[in-house]
């Protein structure tokens, strides 16, 4: 029956647009078999998930500014003023059926898409699959990561709630923190000093439609670049700069996908049922005047919230002007961090001597280029310390200790943990690779074949890996 | 292209037509449906050696039977191994279905979010193990070897781009008259871009320097009344504003009071606090928070956004953490009433530095 | 003619009794005098509360209206408070109670309109205490703001009054008492928000939600794992 079908669509559309020959190649296209080659795919059906998550949200939400009473199910808050973007949040959550849910499941899916991005590119880095010829796709990948970053930012500003606002207001000044074009900065980006009547709209169109149509576009783009070039792989029996190894798309990597798309709006699911986020009622509407401890972004904004608690007050004055101390972690080191990443595969080339060089296809292990994962793995303590310093307080308060305490040894931490982790990683990495090597060598010296290339060996019946 | 391309088996569909068609995919579900069950007793070949589909082997992806990995599993081969699978897949679809009532049913009788959550969870889970399933336990293990393309295209087709391309130019005069067109167009058009840019929002002027406060102004509480000497006794703060902007975020401003003798403020403010009342903006000179905490043990001042310390005894210097510069002070005093009055404007516009702050 | 003096007699009789009775029985304790004897070394001489250099030694009363409850704080000694079931009697603690419920409790409390309270507790309150007055971090006091969520609302509302150690004091005039009411009102509720969206994880914020995704990441990714078992990449 289904076979039956398969056939009739298939002409059908055949007959239009010439597809056989594009659906025979589609489906034998081949896939790397590694775990490490879904953590983008966890990323783009999170993506997925919030898009049609924030499609049902979108019908809900009012992006005013102006000034409403509340009387709703909330009692707390019956005949407070708020905004009445945060009066659409509150009805959504308390008063529609299946609102809140959907509205945690939103939340939660932003926050597991930038986390799988982040670790995506953690895979990409330590593979140096960023290698010619995927500098464009990393840079790419890179642009979709910054996107992602303010579409999480603007997205959970929309409800206007006391937490949110103050982190806008955060913003603004470190957009007017930025030398000679500070102020125009602030302006153009935030209307002003937050919130202001434009706030809402703006930011609104920035995050159900500008953004979101970036992200689209270069997602198509991404995908497409990887289906022409095909996968990295694994070093391994067959897989060479010529060859690739895996599954066939249809079949078995089709069902595994889909799978993994449907486990994925499962964890969602979960967490947005199980696990609240985000209680904007207990925050309460944002008023300029109030303000609480505990003002945290989201995670992935975390690690500039602790650079900014951890950078001492220092000011620069260049003459008359002053440069604010909070220019230098929240606004030149987020873009010294970006700079660098984005400009990696090209300074790695320069340091491999990879220039000129071939089309590279074979990842490598993380321990055969020690100096490379060592750094990665240094920044990654960086990151990870900054991101506890953003909640010094709240470690403090949960520890019972001083929060004056708590901040000492997180500016020892933020210098000490990355040369530390710097060095051992490079030593195991170092050690790991010798290991390997001399092993290598071993069971070449154990196994040669005559009449064989000297650099291709059996083992055990499989074909060992070649070492060109 | 075959025969059977120009006589599609849904052909037009009349009534009888429908009817048929109905009664055929009834047929069709009961046969999967025991054929599943049955299947499990039939042998099939799992040599997918050969592609079944579309006739003739494959050119671009080589499935490779993996023999010796067939010596090391088995049990693929078996149908046992085909039951189990079925089975497992067929109950992980059961759970989905099972959940997917669950969720409509908790939606439809006012549903709490943990049960729908879990329920969708449940289904969906379920749906996307059995699809994993499904691919572990009844499809092929195969590994397919492809050719990967060279990606560097040959001399040839790259010079016939580079000539298409230089088809355009008539002759090398009218080569620059392009070039400039293109740079002088795009930047007439960014010009005009970025000037409409100027709809969005009004620009900075002056308002960046206003601090609000002006001599003479009364302290305001929130609910609109004047302070009064008597007001505070040393230990306690209010928030109040200037008399004609009560709520105005910028001009916000803590009025404390402390024992008037612990004071040391710098000699040319010596007289801003009366009493022991002292006046510090409520913005705080780091990011712009409200500085909300008073700490009456250590007379400081705490910001509860990055842990800013502002001493109110010297000024509101900053004594720790991140911020650099200290609160704007606004100089008060007592009128005859024993009402609170602002003495001056703050010493510094409040909130944030910026590039060409005083 | 015998009803006169025998009604005289009978009444010299009864007064004596009564007369043995008073004097068998002591005068009724003084309330204010056991106070100022045993409690206001901690409580201060009107329930005002006591400063130590760090913390407090004991909390401002002024707002305890309830019998009940100042029987069984002598009774059972609550935190650092120590106890007095050993040291009164039931009758001496019962006349403490009512001292300290009529005479030392100045701070009305009453129903508040809770958003007028929410709102003038995420002005002054929150800043210190968290949106869920769960306790907030201080710089150089030797101690943190509290976590309020187990406190009762007489305790609460005499320490807004008063300012125990760093805290700040809230007179009448930054907070008249009907916005006290709705200030405590409001901290009351506020100690169990409601969390229909699941667990609150303890109330901490965007930092636990950020940590929860990175170990939903980490689970999910050990499914993939599952999902391409056996693969080599």
């Amino acid at each position: 029956m289904i076979d039956l079908l398969a056939r009739w669509m298939g002409r059908w559309l055949d007959r239009r647009l010439h597809v056989a020959k594009f659906a025979r190649r589609a489906m034998n296209h081949v896939f790397p078999d590694h775990w490490s080659f879904m953590l983008g795919e966890i990323a783009l059906y999170s993506f997925i998930v919030l898009v049609v998550t924030g499609t049902f949200l979108a019908l809900f939400y009012n992006a005013s500014g102006a000034q409403v009473v509340y009387h709703g199910a909330y009692r707390a808050l019956d005949g407070v003023k708020m905004s009445d973007a945060y009066r659409s949040v509150l009805h959504l959550s308390f008063e529609v059926p299946a609102g809140l849910l959907i509205r945690q499941m939103h939340h939660w899916a932003a926050l597991i898409f930038i986390a799988a991005i982040v670790a995506h590119v953690a895979r990409l880095y330590f593979t140096a699959a960023f290698r010619r010829p995927r500098e464009i796709n990393w840079i790419i990948g890179l642009t979709l990561l910054l996107l992602a970053l303010g579409n999480g930012y603007f997205g959970y500003s929309l409800p206007d709630d006391l937490l949110s606002g103050a982190g806008l207001r955060i913003a603004y000044s470190i957009l007017l923190s930025v030398p000679v074009i500070g102020q125009w900065l602030a302006f153009l980006v935030l209307g002003g000093t937050v919130p202001t009547p434009a706030t809402y709209p703006h930011m609104y169109m920035m995050h159900i439609f500008l953004i979101p149509l970036l992200i689209f576009a270069l997602i198509a783009v991404h995908l497409a670049i990887i289906w022409r070039q095909m996968h990295t792989n694994y070093p391994g029996p067959g897989r060479s700069d010529r060859t690739i190894v895996g599954s066939r798309l249809f079949p078995s990597y089709a069902a595994k996908s889909a799978g993994l798309f449907f486990l994925v709006l499962s964890l969602t699911a979960a967490l947005g049922g199980l696990v609240q986020i985000d209680p904007i009622w207990v925050y309460g509407p944002y008023d300029p005047i109030a303000i609480a401890p505990g003002a945290q972004p989201d995670w992935y904004l975390g690690w500039v919230e602790g650079a900014m608690r951890l950078f001492p007050g220092v000011n620069v004055h260049l003459g008359p002007r002053l440069i604010p101390e909070v220019f230098f972690p929240a606004f030149l080191l987020p873009l010294l961090v970006f700079a660098t990443l984005y400009i990696y595969p090209f300074l790695e080339q320069l340091i491999a001597g990879d220039i000129p060089g071939p089309n590279h296809h074979v990842l490598k292990m993380p321990y055969e280029q020690p100096g490379n994962t060592a750094f990665g793995c240094a920044m990654f303590m960086f990151f990870i310390v900054l991101f506890f310093s953003g909640g010094d307080d709240v470690i403090a308060v949960a520890t019972g200790t001083s929060v004056v305490t708590v901040r000492f040894f997180l500016r020892v931490l933020v210098f000490a943990g990355p040369v530390l982790t710097f060095f051992v990683v490079y030593w195991l990495c170092a050690g790991i690779k010798k290991r390997r090597a001399r092993s290598q060598l071993i069971s070449a010296e154990l196994v040669k074949i005559p009449n064989q290339y000297p650099t291709a060996h059996k083992i055990g019946g499989m074909q060992q890996a070649t070492l060109d | 292209m075959s025969r059977e391309a120009e006589e599609p088996i849904t052909g037009k569909t009349g009534p009888g037509n429908r009817a048929v068609l109905a009664l055929l995919f009834a047929w069709e579900a009961c046969a999967f449906v025991v054929g599943t069950f049955a299947g499990m007793l039939r042998p099939k070949s799992l040599n997918r050696g050969e592609s079944s589909r579309g006739g003739g082997s494959l050119s671009e992806a080589e499935s490779s039977d993996r023999s010796q990995d067939r010596e090391l599993e088995p049990e693929h081969d078996t149908r046992t191994h085909r039951a189990w699978g079925t089975f497992l897949v067929l109950w992980a679809f059961l759970a989905s279905i099972a959940g997917a009532v669950g969720f409509i049913f908790t939606y439809w009788t006012g549903g709490n979010n943990l049960l729908l959550g879990g329920t969708l969870a449940l289904s969906m889970g379920a749906l996307g193990v059995a699809l994993v399933l499904y691919s572990h336990w009844l499809m092929p293990h195969e590994q397919a070897t492809a050719p990967r393309e060279y990606l560097p295209s040959d001399d040839e087709t790259r010079q016939a781009v580079l000539d298409t391309f230089r088809e355009v130019e008539i002759d090398v005069n009218r080569r620059s008259l392009l070039t400039w067109m293109g740079v002088v167009g795009v930047g007439m058009i960014t010009a005009m871009f970025v000037s409409v840019m100027r709809s969005i929002g009004a620009p900075p002027g002056p308002s960046l320097f206003d601090t609000v406060w002006k001599r003479g102004q009364r302290l305001m509480t929130l609910d609109g009344m004047p302070v009064s000497v008597n007001a505070l006794q040393p230990g306690s703060f209010m928030v109040v504003f200037p008399e004609e902007s009560i709520g105005d975020e910028k001009a916000q401003t803590m009025l404390i009071r402390v024992k008037p003798e612990l004071l040391e403020l710098p000699a040319e403010r010596a007289n801003w606090a009366p009493m022991g009342y002292v006046a510090y903006s409520r913005v705080c000179t780091h990011a712009g928070c409200p500085v909300g905490l008073f700490e009456t043990t250590t007379d400081l001042l705490l910001c509860p956004c990055h842990q800013s310390t502002f001493d109110i005894l010297r000024g509101a210097k900053p004594t720790s953490g991140p911020a650099a510069r200290p609160l704007p002070q606004l100089p008060l005093y007592a009128d005859a009433d024993g009402t609170l009055r602002a003495g001056g404007p703050f010493t510094e516009p409040p909130g944030p530095g910026f590039w060409s702050i005083p | 003619m015998f009803i006169r003096p025998s009604l005289g007699a009978a009444l010299i009789l009864v007064c004596s009794f009564r007369l043995a009775l008073c004097q068998a029985q002591p005068s009724a304790p003084d309330g204010q005098q056991l106070f100022l004897q045993h409690c206001a070394r901690c409580h201060g001489d009107k329930g005002e509360g006591v400063n130590t250099v760090i913390t407090i030694a004991g909390p401002n009363i002024q707002a305890e209206h309830n019998h009940g409850v100042v029987m069984m704080a002598m009774e059972v000694g609550p935190s650092h408070m120590p106890s007095f079931a050993y040291v009164l009697s039931v009758q001496e603690m019962r006349s403490v109670a009512d001292y300290v419920t009529q005479k030392l409790a100045v701070i009305p409390l009453a129903a508040g309109d809770i958003g007028e309270g929410g709102k003038l507790f995420r002005i002054y309150c929150a800043p210190c205490h968290r949106t869920a007055v769960r306790g907030g971090a201080l710089v150089f006091t030797g101690i943190n703001a509290p976590d309020l969520s187990q406190e009762s609302a007489a305790l609460i509302a005499g320490a807004i009054r008063w300012g125990p150690g760093p805290m700040p004091a809230f007179p009448p005039s930054v907070l008249d008492n009907k916005q006290l009411n709705s200030v405590v009102d409001y901290i009351k509720f506020v100690q169990h928000p409601p969390s229909p969206g699941g667990s609150p994880m303890n109330w901490f914020g965007p930092t636990a939600e950020g940590f929860a995704a990175w170990v939903c990441l980490f689970g999910l990714i050990i499914v993939t794992g599952w999902i391409e078992k056996g693969g080599k990449g």
